[in-house]
């Protein structure tokens, strides 16, 4: 859709009054017959609307590398023009969002075109994590006397996700978990990976090679072996959207997402939580398809008000966590309500590891004051994880440090 | 070193021509020059001049063709700074000087039309020219 706008500059304002009160003069000063005097004004006006009025026939179009890419990484960003007509002076920019920071070129620029003339325009730009969406781009023309300009909004929707950094980090939880016990009836488990779990009576439909013939031999009864299968654990990412801890909010992300990518690589299955204002709840599965559509929600996680996070994940562990699922907390623990929902998990005897960015490593003081404020409030959160150490495993980052090292002081790596 | 001086002098051609007409006008309106030296800085003290010089030559009664051109050189002198302030490309002052000069002509033309046209009460045609005036900008206004 593209909207044009005509608009008479601040000059043509100046240079309209001017020539309304010379007409006004002749008038009040009783000299009528001499107002030919304004001829050389309204000529100028005349020219500039008649011969210098432009319709913008451009064509423009934007062109990103991809549409997601690592935050932190500077891409080019292209803007390609044709122009229909000649063109003396067009203003182009760029609608940046707002998570985009320009640091090569520039979004603005002021060109010349003759007619048929193409052009690209290049600027660099820093990405962030999130979802960043280029929304239009706006040209204005200002006709060579500078007495009118014609804007015309070019709507080039375009979005760009800046995917968090991921790190490599060690596995904080056992991935042995939940078994599935091969019992009577038939299953496609058995013979993959399964470990010996206990001598039973022989079922019609059992095959023939789980049956224990020493045992058959001692009991007179035909036995067979009970296999269960070993089976990765589920792991269930919740992550603690909630605003006050937006300072750590990145670093919550990136961590949660180098997790993600270690489960992957363990082969477990995984399952996220966005506790925002709104949950977002994405079910366990397995694989690189499921990896990266958790990592496009996480991409666009943004802090929100949310005090509703105990609620949320009393809710979900009733009706969706899987049984016996090794739960990752991504929160850095500033509210009662996260600190409720970690007990929530605890209570329903999951096993649970916080992952808690310290949000004071964040922070460098500026004054002495702040500096004690600093050191009382970390004194304070560690009292605090040290009541909450009975509810999990938990991780207290800072986030000066590499998460690896984190991680590897709390597990004994 | 020098800092280089980066504005373009054409406004000073038309200024220059226009201070001359002027001395051989009438001295009093040279007091008015010096606002025009800060509408070569300033769009809107240009348009104030205009103002000023369009009502001392309708007070004065010199108008014809010796008035005219001192109001296409004021004028002149006003856009030419704007074009210089902005750096425009030097084609754009080639329609600027024809527009306003094509006041001339018009003038004569009118002149030579003048004894040929039914006289009309004055007031009519200044109330139609002002009407005329009044829907011509806001066509402009609107594009």
């Amino acid at each position: 859709m593209v909207m044009t706008e005509f608009k008479i500059t601040e000059k043509a304002e100046y240079l309209f009054m001017a020539l309304w009160v010379l007409v006004l003069m002749a008038f009040f000063l009783l000299r009528w017959e001499m107002v030919y005097l304004v001829l050389p004004v309204l000529w100028l006006l005349f020219v500039a609307v008649f011969f210098f009025k432009p319709t913008l026939d451009v064509e423009i179009s934007r062109k990103l590398p991809h549409d997601r890419v690592l935050e932190g990484e500077i891409i080019d960003v292209e803007l390609r023009l044709k122009a229909n007509e000649r063109i003396p002076s067009l203003r182009i920019r760029d609608m940046i969002p707002e998570g985009l920071e320009v640091v090569e070129g520039s979004n603005s620029r002021v060109i010349s075109l003759s007619k048929g003339e193409e052009r690209v325009l290049r600027y660099r730009v820093l990405v962030k994590r999130g979802v960043h969406p280029f929304e239009s781009i706006l040209l204005s023309y200002e006709d060579p006397f500078g007495l009118f300009y014609v804007d015309r909004v070019e709507n080039i929707y375009q979005e760009l996700v800046g995917v968090p950094r991921i790190q490599d980090v060690p596995t904080p939880y056992s991935t042995r978990g939940t078994k599935i016990t091969v019992g009577p009836l038939p299953s496609p488990r058995v013979g993959e990976g399964v470990e010996f779990h206990a001598i039973r009576e022989y079922q019609p439909g059992d095959p023939l090679k789980i049956i224990n013939w020493k045992a058959t031999a001692r009991t007179g009864r035909i036995m067979a072996n009970e296999y269960e299968s070993e089976r990765k654990v589920d792991v269930v990412f919740i992550v603690d959207a909630s605003y006050t801890g937006f300072i750590v909010f990145d670093d919550l992300v990136r961590a949660a997402a180098s997790l993600m990518l270690n489960a992957l690589n363990d082969g477990t299955s995984f399952g996220l939580l966005l506790a925002e204002e709104v949950p977002l709840w994405v079910r366990v599965d397995y694989g690189k398809r499921h990896f990266f559509k958790c990592i496009d929600f996480l991409s666009t996680a943004k802090p929100d008000v949310n005090n509703m996070i105990a609620y949320q994940v009393e809710h979900l562990i009733r009706s969706r966590f899987p049984p016996r699922a090794q739960l990752l907390y991504f929160s850095p623990l500033l509210t009662e309500e996260s600190r409720n929902a970690l007990k929530t998990m605890s209570e329903f005897g999951y096993n649970v590891v916080v992952v808690s960015p310290n949000p004071y490593s964040a922070i460098d003081p500026k004054s002495r004051e702040e500096e004690l404020a600093l050191k009382l409030l970390s004194l304070e959160r560690r009292v605090m994880l040290q009541k909450m150490a009975s509810y999990g495993l938990i991780v207290d980052w800072d986030v000066k440090k590499p998460l690896k090292a984190a991680i590897a002081e709390v597990v004994n790596i | 070193m020098k800092p280089a001086i980066k504005r373009r002098p054409f406004a000073l051609i038309p200024f220059l021509l226009l201070t001359v007409m002027m001395m051989y006008l009438d001295k009093r309106g040279l007091l008015l020059l010096p606002i025009l030296l800060l509408g070569l800085q300033w769009y809107s003290m240009g348009a104030v001049f205009l103002v000023l010089l369009g009502s001392f030559l309708f007070y004065t009664r010199f108008g014809g063709s010796y008035g005219l051109i001192v109001m296409i050189l004021a004028l002149l002198t006003v856009e030419t700074a704007y074009l210089d302030r902005e750096r425009a490309p030097l084609r754009h002052y080639v329609p600027l000087t024809l527009a306003v000069f094509l006041a001339l002509p018009t003038y004569y033309f009118l002149v030579f039309l003048a004894p040929l046209l039914p006289s009309m009460e004055v007031t009519a045609v200044a109330a139609v020219m002002l009407v005329a005036l009044y829907l011509f900008i806001r066509s402009v206004g609107r594009g």
